[in-house]
């Protein structure tokens, strides 16, 4: 027989289990705030987007995923930010169920400072800002420009998004 | 580190972190061997698992959730053993350790990196479950901790592991088959 003689795999998973052991004697600390750090900073963590229908649950279910989201990114450690988020949150889609067309989607993501809450549906029109004045309908809208850091809205192949951004902290 | 299993689950990414991160750092150094990498497949576990965080966020126990995060590391650890670049660098490092290579059952040098590899190649086509266990045996883990760290019960540790080395004989270098049996 020539060259080594063949290694049984079992052989090699023990051999590496007596190192894996010898090598707990010497593990180094891992810097804790460091990968904190990292994970704060992921570019971009973004949740898996929401789908929505019409029914008495939807805007509860939008509710709970941006709060459940930013608990998780423990983005709002001041917890300012998340009311805000929830309340614009449900107005948005309060307006894209009633005045759009499904199927009408939320996303979410966070950039380490800022949240951002998009709302899509399938209805190319646009939406229409009141005046203040005029009467209740449309109040939705005004309460996302007073309490977003920046809001705004454009058309896509499929529909329209409405979207706002809060700073965090 | 050995909370209540039944603890409820953590709120947010952050304090899961701050529970397990020591665990999962030595999860991580003990199946890598290096500070660097073991830093690296600890923050993008992290992040991974912080993207389905819905997900995490709906399990009944924080126990559950800590399972989930080590099973996330181990995977990693797996993942850049079978990266070629990384898997140079690690078995670089490995080299140059004394007296490393030479104790290995199957050669020196090339060889035994060839047969290193074929041992990380075969874990990762174990099925998920037995894969997690075989990854923390291979970091050099005892059954009762595995058990501990997975959340399961220290027989289904035993029978994956059982399971999984009844498959891994069968992945012998090329035209050593016969030598085997």
């Amino acid at each position: 027989m020539n060259g080594p003689a063949p290694v049984r795999l079992t052989d090699a998973l023990d051999w590496l289990h007596e190192e894996g052991k010898r090598r707990s004697e010497v593990v180094p600390e891992l810097d804790v705030e460091e990968t904190l750090l990292k994970v704060r900073t992921a570019s971009h963590s973004r949740a898996p987007v929401l789908e929505l229908n019409p029914s008495s649950s939807a805007c509860k279910l939008a509710r709970d995923y941006v709060r459940r989201s930013i608990q998780g990114w423990n983005a709002d450690e001041s917890g300012q930010v998340t009311d805000d988020a929830v309340l614009l949150t449900a107005e948005l889609v309060t307006n894209a169920l009633t005045h759009g067309e499904i199927p009408v989607t939320v996303a979410i993501s966070w950039t380490g400072s800022q949240l951002r809450v998009e709302v899509h549906d399938h209805s190319g029109q646009l939406p229409i800002l009141k005046d203040p004045d005029d009467d209740k309908a449309g109040r939705g809208l005004l309460i996302v420009t007073s309490l977003a850091t920046e809001w705004g809205f454009y058309r896509t192949p499929t529909g329209k998004v409405v979207f706002f951004i809060l700073e965090c902290r | 580190m050995t909370a209540n299993p039944a603890s409820p689950p953590y709120r947010n990414m952050e304090s899961l972190i701050r529970a397990t991160h020591a665990e999962l750092g030595r999860v991580a150094f003990r199946s890598l061997g290096n500070h660097a990498d073991a830093e690296d497949a600890v923050q993008s576990a992290c992040i991974k698992v912080l993207r389905c965080w819905a997900k995490v966020a709906g399990f009944a126990t924080a126990a559950q959730q800590r399972a989930y995060l080590v099973t996330a590391v181990a995977n990693e650890t797996l993942q850049m053993r079978r990266q070629s670049r990384r898997r140079r660098e690690v078995l670089a490092a490995e080299d140059a350790e004394p007296g490393w290579m030479p104790e290995f059952p199957g050669g020196y040098g090339d060889t035994a990196s060839e047969h290193l590899r074929r041992v990380w190649q075969a874990i990762s086509e174990l099925p998920d479950e037995n894969r997690e266990a075989v990854l923390l045996f291979a970091a050099g883990y005892e059954y009762r901790e595995i058990a501990e760290m997975l959340d399961i019960a220290v027989s289904t540790v035993r029978s994956h592991i059982s399971s999984a080395r009844k498959r891994l004989p069968r992945a012998t270098p090329p035209g050593r088959e016969e030598e085997l049996t």
